[in-house]
């Protein structure tokens, strides 16, 4: 799509017509992935093949997007900017789909699924790097903000770490609470769940009043930046959010603990904080990391919120993009936030894969 | 050594008590097994010795202390705890379930490790070989015998255990059964053994306790519960076979009679084995008399029909 200037709504401009004779390299990929997809067994081999032409065509339709950008834009006014279209995205997401599905028939943890897996972002990251996406109204866009950028990219994974920190906290504790405690089951999930429903705009909305008064009479938080807007309300918003997650799988992970350990851990004279510690917690903790990790991958998408509350974050580019009319800069802090997500779902897997212990453990869930 | 006095236990919300007025003793060095159909009070009557449970009326004495005047985690590490299930810790390995209550209890690591090893070796498991495993790769067999290890871990004068034997095979049940009898006979602890199994019950118990809707009806020796049921529901659970039970639990030494008698029979049986191996032999060979030899296998005396049913009429003291 070319764009006279950044925020014209402007033309649409098919691939092929952009590319010439570049065309048909994404169309033979995408024949032979189609081709093989329906022709080869569904053995590992054909699954190997089929994953890396897939990440072909990935990293072939993104490159060629900067070929088609340089061509459409040689002559043009200096302002004017090539998108990324509809169209394109849609192809690179199912063909990126391939790729993930292939990998797991290749198995995720064998070596050649590794490195399948590590294709993409690698390829990816060449292509940034040897700067043969300049062109693109996307890359504009974030040269534009290169500052801000990493420090909101920095903003974002703080504030997201912070609340899952604390949300861990207290969310494990009140996990236990309903577990010990048949009455205050009820109510502790009740509370839970209610934070859960609130729309996240609206959150913001409940707490800056009582925060911008409580900054207000209380001094000693406005100088470290507590207030109605900023941080607090964010952080705040986000640890509630979090918690019906963590505090569900502590729950579950103590409940599915067999009834006849804790019998003998009791019999044999632990008290009630040693089975809790020793026994009932590291039996839980494969549950309950599970938990930790979907509320770290909920919170990293809900820290937007962030743009809302004058505290910056990914979605501080999204909200200004649309502001201003600029479907790059949308796209810029959307892009970002896809492939953090992505990131600390790696990093959160990986972390779970060392900490489940070899022996027991209730069942993961999730 | 323990003394139930008029324990009364009534669960939150039940009609009727688990337990109704609960008086008896257990012996030091005996075992005493609580036997019962389920939901009989049976665990619940084990449980109130280590507080588990706690009795809503009368008290339970250990060594003639009220164990409600123990703080309670001290009291249960000095009584040993195995249960059906097992309930061994899956994240550790089996040296840290074992070593668990020495743990507790402070010791030096060096003597817990020893503790573990000579545990093993009592139990029948090569320490090197299970010291180092984790109990899902124990076979149901091995995993009671670490159970029991794990109770006997910081040697306590009593041990509480509630079907310990009940989730194993026949033949595993057998040997277990036997190996905690040879275990028993060198170490005389003071044992309170719950099942709902009567073969067991006799096999296993110095004592028998018969437990029915939460009250005792019958303390007795194993041979008089047999001989003489206190009633027709003991003697429906103590089943129609009782003869041939009792038998079981008679020496052959008992109706020993003279060798001649056997001299031309051809069938024999050890002088240590009981009159129903005895009848047993009898029935295959056909004949009214079998030969009775000693371990080098001379011929000792013999055992008849007609001895057996004897021996049988005589009155137990």
């Amino acid at each position: 799509m070319v764009r006279r200037f950044r925020v014209d709504s402007g033309t649409g401009v098919a691939l092929t017509h952009a590319l010439g004779p570049w065309a048909s390299l994404p169309v033979v990929l995408l024949l032979a992935v189609a081709g093989l997809s329906l022709g080869a067994g569904r053995d590992r081999r054909s699954a190997s093949a089929r994953g890396w032409l897939a990440a072909a065509l990935v990293l072939a339709l993104v490159a060629l997007c900067e070929v088609a950008a340089r061509r459409l834009l040689a002559g043009a006014a200096p302002f004017a900017r090539v998108s990324i279209g509809g169209g394109v995205w849609v192809a690179v997401f199912v063909a990126y789909a391939l790729v993930v599905a292939s990998r797991r028939e290749m198995g995720r943890h064998t070596p050649a699924g590794r490195a399948l897996g590590a294709a993409v972002p690698t390829g990816i990251a060449a292509l940034l790097a040897s700067g043969r996406l300049h062109d693109l109204g996307i890359l504009m866009e974030y040269r534009n903000w290169a500052d801000r950028f990493w420090t909101e990219v920095a903003r974002h994974l703080a504030y997201a770490a912070i609340s899952v920190g604390v949300a861990v906290v207290i969310g494990v504790g009140l996990g236990v609470l309903a577990y010990v405690s048949a009455r205050s089951e009820r109510s502790v999930f009740a509370t839970v769940s209610l934070f859960q429903t609130i729309p996240g705009l609206a959150m913001i909305g409940i707490l800056v009043g009582p925060f911008a008064w409580l900054s207000h009479t209380v001094p000693a938080l406005r100088a470290v930046g507590f207030g109605g807007l900023g941080w607090a309300p964010v952080i705040v918003a986000l640890t509630l959010y979090a918690l019906l997650a963590i505090a569900r799988n502590t729950y579950a992970g103590l409940a599915g603990v067999p009834p006849a350990t804790v019998d003998a851990a009791l019999g044999m004279g632990m008290t009630r904080g040693q089975v809790l510690t020793r026994v009932q917690l590291p039996l839980a903790m494969p549950v309950l990391f599970s938990g930790m990790r979907t509320a770290a991958e909920q919170t990293v998408g809900n820290a937007t919120l962030g743009a809302f509350a004058a505290a910056g974050t990914l979605g501080l580019f999204v909200t200004q993009g649309l502001a201003e009319q600029s479907p790059d800069l949308v796209l810029l802090g959307a892009v970002a936030l896809v492939v953090l997500a992505l990131a600390v779902d790696s990093l959160m897997r990986a972390a779970q894969r060392l900490i489940t212990p070899r022996h027991g453990g209730t069942e993961a869930v999730a | 050594m323990i003394l139930f006095d008029s324990v009364t236990k009534r669960y939150p919300g039940a009609g009727i008590d688990a337990v109704t007025d609960l008086s008896f003793e257990v012996t030091e060095g005996e075992v005493c097994v609580l036997v019962g159909p389920s939901g009989c009070g049976k665990s619940t009557t084990l449980r109130m010795v280590n507080r588990l449970i706690e009795p809503d009326g009368g008290r339970v004495t250990l060594d003639g202390r009220d164990v409600c005047e123990s703080r309670v985690e001290e009291l249960r590490r000095g009584i040993g705890y195995a249960i059906q299930g097992v309930g061994l810790f899956p994240h550790r390995t089996v040296r840290e379930n074992v070593g668990c209550v020495p743990g507790l209890l402070g010791w030096e690591p060096s003597r817990i490790d020893g503790r573990v090893r000579e545990l093993l070796e009592l139990v029948g498991l090569d320490p090197d070989r299970y010291a180092d495993a984790y109990p899902d790769g124990l076979s149901g067999g091995e995993a009671q015998r670490v159970g029991v290890a794990r109770a006997l871990a910081a040697d306590p004068p009593v041990l509480l255990m509630d079907e310990p034997f009940g989730a194993v095979d026949p033949l595993t049940r057998d040997r277990l059964q036997c190996e905690f009898l040879e275990i028993q006979r060198r170490l005389r602890k003071t044992v309170v053994f719950v099942t709902h199994d009567m073969d067991e019950a006799v096999r296993l118990g110095d004592r028998i306790a018969i437990m029915r809707e939460g009250r005792l009806v019958q303390y007795d020796v194993p041979e008089r519960v047999l001989a003489y049921p206190a009633d027709d529901f003991v003697a429906g659970f103590v089943g129609g076979e009782r003869a041939l039970k009792r038998l079981s639990l008679a020496p052959i030494a008992e109706a020993l009679g003279p060798a001649r008698d056997a001299e031309g029979r051809e069938g024999r049986v050890a002088v240590g084995a009981s009159m129903r191996e005895a009848l047993a032999r009898i029935l295959e060979t056909g004949e009214d008399v079998v030969g009775v030899v000693d371990e080098s296998g001379a011929l000792v005396g013999s055992v008849g029909v007609a001895d057996i049913v004897a021996r049988f009429r005589r009155p137990l003291s």
